[in-house]
């Protein structure tokens, strides 16, 4: 299974545009409503109507209807004002359907007699294919998955998300509908069922290897399928049994007593296999697995007594995510095997990990906004650090307090990570702005870390973060054609490697505070894009709609922001 | 050869019948060989390239696989006396064992002057049903889930059984593969797409405990002047479960029989009718909740003790309402309706479909520190249109409990029952009188206790001779048990073990409550505790299907007791094994009369006017407590 699927949305709806002139003094017209609002939708490939789409009123009291058969809709008897559009249709899509908005709704200002509110929707894309062997038998209960690329607002990472499975019926075939145009990427996950032996006498059994399109047995090596709206993209695979593999080895590098963990992690996408450690020996063995790339990776915790547990009461059953009381593995090491036949020699040599102190100065004794309610029993994951290679052993590792019982205590705040392989990182911060505060430097030793990744070897100074009392503030409206447009507010400063990102909603409004005073480069785009906001080449794309602000400290700035829209 | 799941110790006494080392003693080792060819059961035509798996009856986990060759030939060289399994599959034909009927197959047995290298392992060709989905206006319908059921023999009776599900994809379309010839109807429920919010979600109701006893519900049927005003009917509406072609009930549904090999075609239009809505009376008060942290007590425990105690403290929740729709025999689907909260005790569902509704009240409780859901009572209705229920409050009902005393027969250890056999245990401690100690509390203990400890696998039914329904309770590993959660309607019940439980009951003693034989008569308000003396099923029967003297293979071999009531885990069957062989374990002391009957596997056998024709001539037989008999069996 994909370590990360994301439920597939069922049904969802999309506005490319709808077509109203610039909203009259609503003030002056109210006395002449209860107006109608009419409208149409349609297909936005084919310009053909839709009928029998849901088309559903937000505001002011819900209501909804299905367009006829000519994909015409009204609404009568609505009082004068702002009204919020939606519409869906089964094999129709929002054009991101992996990130929070489910739909794009539209802002309607209503007058009397209101021109037609058209409303566009984008059909689904759909992938089919045949899975089969070398001899053209078609091959059943294979999973296919398919990974999209996708941007997250809240801290700039481009990533790929597993989005949609499927499994082949009897006659080889898969099918999966429902997906927004765009690029993915596909892999083939054979059933785990299907090791053989070759004959009784042979020893290596021979199995199907995970496969992503077209070929390549890593993501890194895939090539995406480009879908265009409401067309069908056929891809097939042939797959031959390859021999399977064995890793073993021995590890070393910890100290008698040491709970020793191991793990070897295939390419994203596939299936961990299985592996077996043996204490007495420090040797360890994989089961037969496809051949490919792997990550070994062996970590070493002390099995002296954590500290004792917080007392819990019979009754106190209460469901609460508490802190992690596990020590932390003390040694770490990890390999990158690329496992074309069966290794038997291989040797992980534990490294110590590195506990990092962390102190985040600025904060005023006497204000409590920027410490909400943590006690000591939960984690604050205020600050992370991302790996930034390959092997890590986990995706992040956040902070925890230098000592529990500071939760509460004034003045700076103590933090530490504990455990942190060796390797690069960056930090990541959340959570520290407000209306108040922003971060105005997080540094280690010389490194800024607001802009530069921290190597971990050895010892390195202490992580520093400064917090800053004068934040400014940055409101306005996103508008497309004189009307208000949901979109994401993007705020790019030289001082910072990350954008900073605010989601409108259908109002259009945005406010964001908690900015360093500094220089910013500010635009609006459409939620549903999921573009790399940094790419040279897309804010080449958008340049007439980047606006250029400088903030000073404790300032209340207001831009209003014409949407960039980033398809034709 | 008896079931699957059963095999492995029915198969080590047939192991033992043939295997007995004493009668080799001395011989060099004797290897057999199993060979034969793989036809396709319609053309007889061999079958290359399918892959033919033996293992040893005593071990299915020694298996081995063989691909079979021009002509369809197989073989196993090498093998050790014994019986062996034989399975095969291959791409077209579903994976079957030799001769397979109903979970039963014909193994084969090697030893010295049995034939088994002229094996004929016919596979019959798999069959497809598919078809597309669509709506009122003829779009298809997609996420419809569509659910198969076979006719079957189950329990001695033809019956449809659901027995696979799937959903149907974009263009509506839906495909069943795999299957056997045989006779097979489809059903379809779905929601009209457009009256579910793409942003509702399933409230996952997990956990639910099968044992849902119930509290009498005043119902007001008939029309109700309720549904909401503001609902638009557009909107207000669901599809019927549909059942091919296009009927509402499984009763009426087409039955498509299935050639091997055929594919064939059940296309649903679904039309969307007004939703039934349901207004359900709530108690206003908190149901309560118990959490329970398990705590062992030390093992020098006097018998009158509880197993366990429990340090609960109770929390409450609020009353809610959860539905399921029964479609066909033996499969519910969970409804996701709208639900309001119209006045305080008072739920109002909507976007309810017609047909038979289990209406559940739920209560929270938690378990281990996990959060869950069970049915705190509930009762099924058959809703054509707007209806009133109430689970407010109980109605006439008993609080019931009791214990159960296990007659052994030997030396065999059973766990049940503390109390000395055939004595009458003294009332429970105080703790444990029904009226005393809260009864959900008790209830929660028993799920706690069986979720924990995975014991002890004995459940008594009660089986209302009213109403059909049947209250459940588990058996604590001291042979107590209660239906705790709520009081049994007043009622004429049968009382018996699940089949599972490997228990029957031989007969009954009860104080509050009138016995007559293994009935008893509950009466509202009254407390009773009842004795049930039980019998272990320890009897065991052997030996060959014989016609004129030469073992018959593939014969269906069954035990019908003399009394069967209405227990059919008194019935035992098996299949003549390619020596004739057959075993039964696990049978009840009693009167028996065994039969084998060639081509015997279509006969509705619990139907005593089928097998009137069959009975006089099978071999009456007696089996005491314990015994062990061997007997051959005239085949008819």
């Amino acid at each position: 299974m994909p370590r990360c699927l994301i439920p597939a949305i069922l049904f969802a709806a999309q506005f490319l545009f709808y077509a109203l002139p610039a909203p009259a003094q609503s003030s002056a017209s109210s006395s002449s409503c209860p107006c109608t609002l009419r409208g149409s939708v349609m297909d936005s490939v084919s310009a053909q109507p839709v009928p029998h789409a849901l088309v559903r009123l937000s505001a002011p009291s819900p209501r909804a209807v299905l367009t006829d058969f000519e994909g015409k809709f009204q609404f009568e008897g609505l009082p004068a004002g702002s009204v919020t559009l939606e519409v869906e249709k089964p094999g129709y899509v929002l054009r991101e359907t992996m990130g929070p908005h489910l739909s794009l709704p539209v802002s309607v200002q209503l007058a009397p007699d209101p021109p037609t509110a058209i409303l566009k929707l984008t059909p689904e894309s759909i992938i089919l294919g045949q899975i089969t062997d070398e001899h053209g038998e078609p091959l059943e209960g294979f999973t296919v998955a398919i990974w999209s690329r996708t941007f997250n607002t809240s801290n700039g990472e481009v990533g790929l998300t597993g989005s949609f499975n499927a499994h082949t019926d009897d006659e080889g075939r898969f099918r999966i509908a429902k997906l927004s145009p765009g690029s993915y990427y596909l892999l083939v996950n054979p059933p785990q069922s299907l090791v053989q032996k070759s004959s009784p006498k042979s020893s290596i059994p021979l199995g199907y290897v995970p496969i992503f399109y077209r070929g390549g047995d890593d993501l890194s090596s895939a090539t995406p399928v480009k879908l265009l709206p409401g067309k069908s993209q056929q891809v097939n695979f042939s797959l031959k049994r390859e021999p399977f593999v064995r890793l073993s080895g021995a590890v070393s590098g910890y100290r008698p007593g040491d709970q020793v963990t191991l793990s070897l992690r295939a390419a994203a996408g596939v299936q961990d296999p299985h592996i077996v450690f043996d204490p007495a020996n420090s040797s360890f063995q994989t089961d037969w697995i496809p051949p490919g790339p792997y990550t070994l990776m062996a970590q070493a915790t002390s099995t002296a007594a954590p500290e004792a547990s917080a007392p819990s009461s019979r009754s106190a059953t209460v469901l609460q995510m508490v802190r992690t009381l596990e020590p932390s593995p003390h040694s770490f090491a990890s390999q990158q095997i690329n496992a074309v036949s069966s290794v038997s020699d291989l040797r992980l040599v534990l490294q110590p990990t590195l506990d990092i102190p962390l102190v985040v100065h600025g904060l005023p004794a006497n204000d409590t906004s920027v410490r909400p309610d943590f006690s000591p029993q939960f984690f604050p994951r205020l600050f992370a650090l991302i790996p930034k290679f390959r092997g890590a052993s986990s995706g992040e590792y956040f902070s925890d307090w230098e000592n529990p019982e500071d939760a509460h205590a004034a003045g700076d705040l103590r933090m530490r990570f504990s455990g942190v392989p060796p390797g690069t990182y960056e930090l990541l911060i959340s959570g520290l702005s407000n209306a108040s505060f922003y971060v105005k430097s997080a540094s280690s030793g010389t490194v800024n870390l607001l802009r530069e990744n921290l190597v971990l070897s050895g010892s390195i100074p202490p992580i520093d973060v400064a917090l800053g009392s004068d934040p400014a503030t940055l409101s306005g409206a996103v508008s497309s054609g004189n009307a208000p447009v949901a979109a994401v507010v993007v705020l790019i400063s030289d001082t910072r490697s990350k954008p900073i990102t605010f989601d409108t909603g259908p109002s259009g409004d945005y406010k964001i505070s908690g900015l360093a005073p500094g220089s910013y480069r500010v635009f609006a785009t459409e939620p549903a894009v999921n573009p790399d906001y940094l790419d040279p080449a897309f804010q080449q794309k958008i340049s007439s709609k980047i606006q250029e602000i400088t903030l000073s400290p404790n300032q209340s700035a207001s831009l209003s922001l014409e949407l960039a829209a980033v398809e034709e | 050869m008896k079931a699957r799941f059963i095999l492995s110790t029915l198969a080590l006494l047939g192991i033992f019948l043939f295997a007995n080392p004493s009668v080799f003693q001395g011989a060099p080792p004797v290897t057999y060989r199993i060979a034969g060819i793989v036809v396709d059961s319609v053309t007889g035509q061999p079958l290359d390239g399918a892959e033919v798996t033996i293992a040893p009856v005593a071990a299915l986990d020694d298996a081995q696989t063989f691909l079979s060759s021009t002509g369809g030939r197989f073989s196993f060289t090498n093998l050790a006396l014994g019986k062996y399994r034989l399975m095969a599959s291959r791409r077209g034909y579903a994976t079957q064992a030799l001769l397979e009927h109903e979970g039963y197959s014909t193994a084969i047995a090697v030893g010295p002057g049995l034939d088994s290298e002229h094996i004929r392992f016919p596979l019959a060709p798999s069959s497809v049903i598919t078809g597309v989905v669509t709506d009122d206006w003829g779009d298809s319908v997609r996420d419809a889930k569509v659910l198969l059921f076979q006719q079957s023999m189950f329990d001695g009776s033809r019956t449809l059984r659901n027995i696979n599900q799937t959903m149907t994809d974009d263009l509506g379309r839906y495909r069943f593969v795999h299957l056997l010839p045989g006779t097979y109807a489809v059903a379809v429920y779905a929601r009209p797409w457009y009256t579910q919010s793409p942003m509702q979600y399933v409230s996952s109701i997990s956990g639910k405990p099968e044992e849902n006893t119930l509290y009498s519900l005043a119902v007001v049927e008939g029309p109700v002047q309720f549904p909401p005003a503001n609902q638009d009917p557009l909107f207000d509406v669901v599809y019927p479960v549909t059942f091919f072609p296009g009927v509402t009930t499984l009763a009426e549904a087409g039955r498509l029989a299935l050639a091997p090999g055929a594919t064939e075609t059940a296309d649903f239009q679904l039309r969307a009718v007004p939703s039934v809505h349901l207004r359900v009376r709530v108690p206003v008060q908190p149901v309560p909740v118990t959490i329970t942290t398990q705590r062992q007590e030390d093992g020098q425990q006097t018998t009158n003790q509880e197993e366990s105690s429990a340090d609960p403290a109770q929390v409450s929740s609020a009353p809610d309402v959860a539905l399921a729709l029964k479609i066909g025999d033996g499969y519910t689907e969970q409804i996701e309706t709208d639900r309001k909260e119209t006045a305080p005790g008072i739920v109002e569902l909507s976007g309810i479909p017609p047909g038979q509704v289990e209406v559940n009240l739920m209560a929270g409780a938690i378990f281990g520190g996990q959060e869950d859901s069970i049915v705190a009572h509930g009762e099924v209705f058959n809703l054509s249109g707007n209806t009133e229920v109430d689970l407010s409050a109980p109605g006439d009902s008993a609080r019931v409990a009791g214990s159960v005393v296990l007659k052994r027969s030997s030396a065999t250890a059973a766990a049940l029952s503390a109390a000395p056999a055939g004595k009458v245990p003294p009332r429970p401690a105080a703790s444990n009188v029904p009226d005393q100690a809260s009864p959900d509390q008790r209830y929660f203990d028993a799920i706690v206790q069986n979720a924990q400890e995975g014991l002890p696998n004995v459940t008594l039914s009660l089986h209302s001779l009213k109403t059909g329904e049947s209250y459940s309770a588990t058996v604590s590993a001291q042979g107590k048990f209660s239906f705790a959660a709520s009081a049994l309607p007043a009622s004429s019940y049968e009382v018996e073990f699940r089949p599972e439980s490997g228990l029957r009951v031989s007969s009954l003693e009860a104080t509050g409550a009138t016995i007559s034989g293994r009935t008893i008569e509950i009466l509202a308000g009254q407390p009773v505790y009842i004795t049930v003396h039980a019998a272990e099923a320890n009897c065991a029967l052997s030996g060959f299907a014989l016609k004129k003297g030469k073992p018959v293979s593939g014969a269906m071999v069954l035990l019908v007791p003399q009394d069967p009531g209405h227990d059919m885990s008194l019935y035992h069957r098996d299949q003549s094994d390619s020596d004739g062989s057959f075993t039964m374990s696990a049978i009840f002391p009693g009167r028996y009369i065994l039969l084998a009957i060639e081509n015997g596997w279509d006969l509705e056998w619990a139907d005593p006017k089928v097998m009137l024709q069959y009975l006089p001539g099978g071999q009456p037989l007696e089996l005491q407590p314990g015994a062990s008999l061997t007997l051959n069996a005239k085949v008819q």
